[in-house]
């Protein structure tokens, strides 16, 4: 309750104010206070024991808060600063990334900033450690980790090596609200624009997000079938037979491997890749379908990317291992014949098998380039290399080849391959077949003939003249090598 | 040269010092830092209070929030910033390097 010449006086004097601070920010903030502040003092009136506010009780008010005349003095001129002498307060230079002003992550920005170059030559700079030298890349991401980003305004004139005062402070701030403005305008103009446009792309987005992630878990799927198949089932599908039966993949891995820690090695790589790549698939499909971030989420994430980098680290250093098992490769050599006669004859040794009730064996299917029968592993195939002869005599030798780790391991597989060769004058008989032991690994065994001719002699292959041989007549090519193959066949190279 | 005006000038400059380090302390609304003001014997006419409050709450030197009263109006508490408490310590800085130079000056 108030008397109406003291409303007049309160009135009048908030009008003054009105006017005394209209170039003000935040004119109806302040006059919002100084209402507060009345309204504080004149309960403490009523409370007092007044049931009125009279005139003499707002005079008393704008005593205690001041003429209108005060608030313009508050308002006008800063501080600390002012416009003739701005005192510079020197402000250590602190290093920042500045992100207002940044292209990628602010680090040349902050460095332009830092020593007062122009930003174009901090940028030029990276870009020619980028091509020359190539430590541009790795240089950057570096500065972009340990340098940090000014993020209060104070922080931002620190970088800029601006004395702090409450001018500048002003500054930055309103530069940055006008940054925050102007994007939140174009932003908001932009989805005003769009209205049906923008919720159609959304729900295009959406529809692409939904795709993606069934495509994840399906394909994440698929990986599991197989690496469960692959590595715990293990069925048989090789091509290539054990006592009859095909062959399965950790039978054949074990054929390669040089040892049972090698092995397991391998293999827990290959499980750890495995859950890797497909707790990975699964991840990203469930989040493209159902946007979610949570400690199970990460943890997975976390999971799936520690075991992808341990299991690449597992498999690079049994790659590495086997490889090396393939290393070098040794030879060993045995003289069969050395003939004067016209010509040589070569054949196949018609192995005749008779199985356990007598039956002679006639057909014998063998499936893929090799078969574990027993102990040992069988393989097939023979190479003829011709050359002319020193002295007119034939000379034929019968050669070993196998690889490994080391020269005298190499050497020693090299001897053990069996491979029976029959000689009868100027007829050799050679086996089809040739076998070693499956405790020497698959080690690329294999055996050829050597067989040195006297010029104006010849070979035959089953009564067909195989050397010198012509094999097309437009090309005047002749043959250098022949292949026997694991149907006895011959073929001229 | 007016005396009035040197004195109001350097009244008006500490001002705003005094109200962030008011407010360093903890928040308050502006009786209480009047209050503080006046247990300092730092005489001030309270319409000087308001615009500066406004305007370093502009600043984003200072912000506040509202607390409802059951006796009376609603109160303002103001409160210090970060970049309030940054340029409060350059402000101290500039303080004492001012007092010395004047203690030295003052002394001959």
């Amino acid at each position: 309750m108030i008397e109406e010449d003291a409303y007049q006086k309160l009135s009048d004097y908030i009008q003054k104010l009105q006017v005394v601070l209209k170039n003000a920010d935040g004119a109806n903030e302040i006059i919002q206070d100084v209402e507060l502040r009345m309204a504080e003092l004149f309960s403490k009136q009523l409370e007092n024991g007044k049931k009125v506010i009279e005139l003499s009780g707002v005079e008393a008010v704008i005593a205690v808060l001041g003429n209108p005349e005060v608030f313009a003095d508050a308002e006008q001129s800063e501080t600390f600063s002012t416009d003739s002498a701005e005192r510079e307060i020197p402000v250590e230079k602190r290093l920042f990334r500045d992100e207002d002003n940044a292209t990628v992550g602010g680090v040349a920005s902050g460095f332009a900033n830092y020593f007062g170059i122009d930003v174009v030559i901090i940028r030029a700079l990276f870009v020619l450690a980028v091509f020359v030298g190539g430590f541009g890349v790795p240089l950057y991401f570096i500065l972009w980790v340990i340098t940090p980003k000014a993020k209060t305004s104070f922080e931002k004139l620190q970088m800029k090596g601006k004395p702090v005062t409450l001018e500048s402070m002003k500054e930055e701030i309103e530069k940055a609200s006008e940054k925050i403005q102007h994007k939140t305008s174009s932003w908001a103009k932009a989805v005003e624009k769009d209205g049906s446009i923008g919720t159609g792309i959304r729900r295009l987005v959406r529809a692409f997000s939904i795709a993606f992630g069934l495509f994840c878990l399906f394909l994440g799927s698929m990986l599991l079938f197989s690496s469960v198949m692959v590595l715990f089932v293990d069925p048989n599908w090789i091509p290539a037979q054990i006592n009859g039966e095909f062959m399965s993949l950790g039978k054949f891995g074990e054929l390669i491997v040089e040892n049972e820690w090698d092995y397991e090695l391998l293999y827990s790589g290959l499980i750890l890749m495995a859950f890797s790549i497909i707790s990975f698939l699964y991840m990203a499909g469930i989040r493209a379908l159902y946007p979610m971030k949570n400690y199970i989420t990460r943890s997975v994430s976390i999971a799936s990317v520690a075991a992808g980098i341990i299991s690449t680290v597992i498999l690079s250093y049994s790659g590495v291992n086997i490889a090396r098992s393939y290393a070098v490769e040794g030879e060993v050599q045995k003289d069969i014949l050395t003939s004067d006669s016209t010509q040589l004859n070569l054949n196949i040794i018609k192995e005749e098998r008779v199985d356990k009730e007598g039956f002679k064996v006639v057909k014998d299917d063998h499936y893929g380039a090799m078969q574990i029968n027993g102990k040992n592993i069988e393989q097939f195939g023979v190479r003829v290399d011709y050359e002319t002869s020193p002295d007119s005599l034939f000379h034929v030798q019968q050669i070993f080849q196998a690889e490994g780790r080391n020269w005298s391991k190499a050497q020693e597989r090299a001897r053990s391959i069996k491979a029976t060769i029959l000689v009868e004058g100027n007829n050799i008989f050679l086996p089809v077949m040739y076998t070693f032991s499956a405790a020497d690994k698959l080690r690329d065994q294999e055996w050829k003939l050597k067989v040195q001719v006297p010029k104006g002699k010849k070979v035959f292959f089953s009564g067909r003249q195989v050397y010198p041989y012509l094999i097309t007549k437009e090309e005047n090519r002749e043959s250098t090598n022949g292949y026997i193959n694991e149907k006895g066949e011959y073929e001229s190279w | 040269m007016n005396a009035e005006n040197t004195q109001a000038q350097m009244r008006k400059g500490i001002l705003e010092f005094c109200i962030l380090s008011i407010l360093n302390e903890g928040e308050a609304y502006p009786s209480e830092i009047l209050e503080s003001m006046k247990n300092a014997k730092l005489l001030v006419v309270e319409g000087t209070l308001y615009p500066l409050l406004t305007r370093l709450k502009n600043m984003e030197l200072l912000t506040y929030r509202w607390e409802e009263s059951t006796s009376g109006p609603p109160r303002k508490y103001y409160r210090i910033t970060e970049n309030g408490k940054s340029l409060l310590g350059e402000l101290h800085k500039t303080w004492t390097e001012l007092q010395e130079a004047v203690q030295i000056l003052t002394k001959k």
